[in-house]
């Protein structure tokens, strides 16, 4: 079943002399429960189209249908309420909020809503993140990849029907960053999520359903991998 | 754990303890400044109107001749408060020298007269008494309350003593005041009291439409310190600066919320990629704003009150018993009205920054790139500052205006507090030069006066200064009045303006100005202290006596009939080297000029102000010379008329006393005059005045201070990974400390230069506001442009050296990571 339909985006940068063609009328289709990795050189256009997908930004040109509705005909207030519901987003430089400690940044997108944080989730994503012992903490607190499993903490809380993450073992080590993969690879999984990644680790691309290749903002490969 | 997003709001402010404080002080200084200001109005017009009750009664308008039919009539209008009649009886004489006469008046019309009670209480029927204290000392020797006093053939009970008052004392006039409503004869006068806070001068014509014209009296002073008839300057004057301080509150708590703001701009864009909606921005920021108006206003206002009651006791201090300012009140309208200034003051601060944060993109939060490029950086050379401060002077420039926004936020900071700091001090010396004239008269002790203006004898002077308490004795001297011709372009044009100080002449072939002259004679102490007010030239006995040499002082008070304003300042514009024609005109007599013998004198100095009272004419050219000229001059002998008399210290008041006493004893023409309270209470007076505005100016410059210490910070410790980059690529400390140093200082600069011109244009707003009342030439308020010129650069310099032991701990790679 499609989730995500993507009908020649363009995203123009800056004007005149500065002009910057970041996206050159993309077309994609992605399936939901799909995981998806996005890949190509610094440049190419991965993050832009990470962040207009993800309803952040908004195109020069072409339509980011999710569920059979255009985003972008949304006013920015609807377009905010559609980003807390329906996204989930995981960042290279975890961007949790420095006063809130663990508990509390995970549960932002539920109290954004002045929806009651369902407590039996809640507990149930910490464990999964294994961070039990420290959900009082404060981010400052926390080594880089228990802040990138607060901000996946974060991105599942609302069960998104998308996660989008853009290289978020950027800043992790070999083995934090298998470890977020793996547990971004278990939700997705267990909660049918729709999974898209950036990265530049084959490795980690590999790991994928689908392998998407941009270079100077075109797709120049586009393959499905058979996972066992 | 929260549970609800807006309590993001009370986490931000607990954990950014020091920015919280900041903003809270910038609140608290406002709101106290606000207060304290309204209080101290309040409080000064309580003790006026006080005063003036007092003084006229507590009455509003008073109908004279009234009769039973308009007392009803009156008695029955709504707008009415209080009223009641009172009488004036008959004089009787007593004896050949004291007189006597009933009062008798009305329960209400007793108590909206001006009578103080010294002991007991008004008289309720018309067979009480209350009457003065000397009066009645002089018809029966201690008599006390509830003594039974026969008097024009009836008898009274005596229940008041009433405070003795000049008037009567003077007149030998004793009253008998009674209770009595009964309308015996034709001089009995209504008096009427109004609520003065209802539609007062639409009711007060109402009621003076009702009888004729002739016969209304009105309490004018009153009604003028109760606020209405104001004169529109002072209503200006006062508008403006509560308009000062309303536009600088508003620019504090502005900047403090802006930087807030800006120093959160990741997180906020957090928020806004996580789905958070821009009316949800602006709640968690106006949420801060009422959390911070709520801890800030009352401990404002409790300030506020706090600096009221140091005025006072401030006040008492230094007035001791003689004199009281104001006795504080606390008024209900002040407390609302700093509510409302501050809750707004902090709301609309609060929106702009508020509107800011939600417009904030989400994509600041994640890439870094984007704020880059959104800063429009524009290519700057400094030659200049390249060249005095070298490479890190260099990039200190460039960086200050790298960011248009930030830059425009700090440099405005800096304007309005050095604007305010001019604009009030320059206030502050105005209204000092008009109210508070100091002279060395106000530092006599002593005078003594001769009558009739007679010669006092030499051995007596000599007498008088042998004593050893005494520091200065200065003669005083007959002034003498001349005719004088001057240069024409030495006329100003304000006096021209004023008319009738200046008419035309031709003398010797030329066409010169003819005006009025006075000359005063100083001796040699009184030249001594005279050189304390030298504007130029130089006062030297000799060279005065040698070139038949006058000083002049330069600055006079005329009042102008046709603006009804008076002029302070100088009549001509004589300078050192100047010559003036004199001919005597003694008895104002119409000698034309030239016919009698001229003079000619040259100027050898010319004085600020009036080192004493002037003795001479305020609207004529003010002279002074020594003996030996005024001799030549008037060909008269020149002898003291008065002494004015300094001691060493005010405890050897009644030793002075007894001594001159005892030497001009067999004089019967002279007498002395102590001066020293009055002196005192004049002196007190200027200070408190002086204490008051000054306490205002430091407020007004601490507010300042934080609002540049809020902005200059931040806008360091924003850019610690900026100064990180700079010393990975070998920047030293101490190189960095000079280029962030220079920026603190390069801001002031600037901040410095608009804030002059500002504030000078402000001042000027206020001097045309105050000339309503006196009449003077602006001057430029070069003194406080400079104190707050380098104050500002000083306080840019401070504020920057807290942020760099900040950045002198980070770790390098730290910093460089940093994200938020």
């Amino acid at each position: 079943m499609e989730i995500l339909k993507v009908q020649g985006l363009k995203k123009v940068y800056g004007k005149g002399a500065n002009k910057v063609e970041a996206l050159k009328r993309l077309d994609i289709s992605i399936n939901k429960g799909e995981f998806v990795t996005i890949v190509g050189a610094s440049g190419s256009g991965k993050s832009t189209l990470l962040h207009l997908l993800g309803g952040l930004d908004r195109p020069t040109e072409g339509k980011v249908m999710i569920d059979g509705e255009d985003i972008y005909e949304y006013r920015e207030e609807k377009l905010a309420i559609f980003r807390r519901r329906k996204i989930g987003f995981i960042f290279q430089f975890f961007n949790l909020l420095p006063v809130l400690d663990v508990e509390e940044n995970i549960s932002l997108p539920a109290l954004l809503d002045h929806d009651q944080v369902d407590k039996e989730y809640l507990s149930d994503i910490i464990r999964l993140l294994g961070l039990e012992d420290r959900k009082n903490h404060l981010p400052s607190e926390l080594s880089g990849g228990q802040q990138q499993r607060v901000s996946i903490g974060r991105a599942l809380l609302n069960k998104p029907a998308i996660v989008l993450a853009d290289e978020p073992t950027g800043n992790l080590d070999s083995k934090n960053s298998k470890e977020v993969i793996e547990l971004l690879k278990f939700s997705a999984k267990k909660y049918n999520q729709t999974l898209i990644l950036i990265t530049h680790d084959m490795n980690i691309a590999s790991l994928a359903d689908r392998i998407i290749t941009l270079v100077d903002g075109c797709i120049v490969s586009d393959k499905y991998l058979k996972q066992s | 754990m929260i549970n609800n997003y807006k309590q993001i709001t009370g986490k931000y402010l607990r954990s950014n303890k020091k920015r919280t404080i900041f903003t809270l002080i910038g609140i608290i200084l406002s709101v106290a400044l606000i207060s304290s200001i309204g209080f101290f109005i309040k409080s000064m017009q309580q003790t006026q109107i006080q005063d003036m009750k007092n003084t006229y009664g507590s009455w509003h308008i008073m109908y004279e001749k009234v009769d039973d039919t308009f007392i009803t009539k009156i008695k029955s209008n709504p707008v009415v408060v209080r009223s009641g009649t009172y009488t004036i009886g008959n004089e009787v004489n007593l004896d050949d020298h004291l007189k006597v006469r009933e009062v008798f008046g009305s329960d209400d019309g007793l108590k909206l007269v001006p009578y103080k009670m010294k002991e007991g209480r008004l008289p309720e029927t018309n067979k009480e008494v209350a009457m003065e204290k000397w009066f009645l000392d002089k018809i029966k020797k201690n008599g006390k309350l509830g003594d039974h006093i026969k008097l024009i053939d009836k008898e009274y009970t005596l229940v008041g003593i009433l405070n003795d008052t000049y008037n009567n004392q003077n007149d030998n006039m004793g009253e008998l005041v009674t209770n009595d409503s009964n309308i015996s004869n034709k001089n009995t006068n209504l008096v009427v009291e109004l609520n003065p806070n209802k539609n007062f001068n639409k009711n007060m014509n109402e009621l003076k439409k009702l009888w004729n014209e002739e016969s209304i009296v009105e309490n004018q002073y009153l009604i003028m310190a109760q606020g209405e008839n104001m004169p529109e300057g002072m209503i200006s004057v006062l508008i403006v600066i509560i308009g000062i301080v309303v536009i600088s509150t508003i620019a504090v708590i502005y900047n403090a919320f802006q930087i807030s703001v800006v120093e959160r701009v990741k997180q906020f864009g957090l928020l806004r990629a996580v789905g958070t909606t821009p009316k949800q921005i602006r709640k968690i920021i106006l949420r801060e704003a009422t959390f911070l108006a709520f801890i800030g206003i009352p401990i404002g206002i409790c300030f506020g009150i706090v600096a009221l009651y140091g005025i006072d006791v401030t006040f008492r201090w230094i007035g001791g018993e003689n004199i009281v300012f104001a006795s504080p009140a606390i008024s209900t309208d002040v407390v609302f009205l700093s509510i409302v200034i501050g809750l707004i003051s902090i709301y609309i601060s609060a929106l702009l920054p508020a509107i800011f944060a939600g417009k904030i993109s989400p994509l600041v939060a994640i890439s870094t790139r984007n704020s880059i490029t959104k800063e429009k950086i524009k290519k700057r050379k400094s030659y200049m500052i390249g060249k005095i401060f070298g490479f890190e002077g260099d990039l200190a420039s460039k960086n200050i205006k790298r960011n248009r926004k930030r830059y425009w936020i700090t440099v405005f900071s800096i304007v309005i507090s050095v604007t305010l700091f001019i604009s009030f001090k320059s206030f502050m010396d105005m209204s000092l030069n008009i109210y508070g004239e100091t002279n060395e008269s106000k530092n006599i002790h002593f005078a003594v006066e001769s009558k009739d203006n007679i010669s006092i004898e030499e051995p007596i002077i000599d007498h008088i200064k042998d004593i050893s308490y005494i520091n200065n004795c200065y003669e005083v001297f007959q002034p003498y009045y001349f005719d004088a011709v001057v240069n024409k372009n030495r006329e100003i044009k304000d006096i021209k303006e004023i008319g009738s100080v200046y008419k035309d002449i031709s003398y010797e072939n030329q066409n010169k100005t003819l005006m009025d002259s006075s000359l005063v004679t100083y001796d040699e102490a009184s030249l001594e202290i005279a050189k304390k007010y030298l504007k130029e030239g130089s006062i030297n006995i000799e060279r005065l006596n040698r070139e038949n040499g006058v000083i002049i002082i330069g600055n006079n008070r005329l009042y102008n009939e046709k603006t009804q304003r008076t002029y302070v300042g100088p009549i001509t514009d004589l300078k050192v080297g100047d010559e003036i024609f004199l001919q005597s005109n003694e008895n104002n007599e119409k000698f034309e000029f030239g016919q009698k013998k001229v003079y000619k004198v040259k100027v050898l100095a010319v004085l600020k102000s009036n080192p004493f009272y002037f003795r001479g004419g305020e609207n004529k050219i003010k002279m002074i010379t020594t003996k030996e000229i005024a001799q030549r001059l008037t060909d008269k002998s020149i002898d003291s008329i008065g002494l004015n008399i300094k001691i060493k210290d005010v405890k050897f008041e009644n030793v002075v006393k007894k001594e001159i006493e005892n030497i001009i004893n067999d004089s019967n023409d002279l007498k002395l005059i102590n001066i020293i309270d009055e002196n005192r209470i004049a002196k007190s007076a200027i200070l408190m005045a002086k204490i008051l505005l000054y306490g205002f100016v430091v407020v007004v410059a601490l507010i300042g201070s934080v609002n540049i210490i809020n902005t200059l910070t931040t806008n360091i410790i924003l850019r610690r990974k900026e100064f990180a980059a700079l010393k990975s690529i070998g920047l030293t400390q101490k190189g960095l400390k000079k280029m962030i140093i220079l920026e603190g200082i390069l801001y002031g600069i600037v901040g410095s230069f608009y804030g002059s011109v500002a504030g000078s244009g402000l001042s000027y707003v206020l001097f045309k506001g105050i000339s309503d009342i006196r009449e003077q030439s602006y001057k430029l308020p070069l003194d406080a442009i400079v104190i707050a010129s380098i104050g500002a650069m000083f306080i840019g310099y401070i504020s920057v050296l807290m942020p760099i032991r900040r950045i002198k701990k980070d770790n390098l790679i730290d910093a460089l990571r940093e994200e938020f």
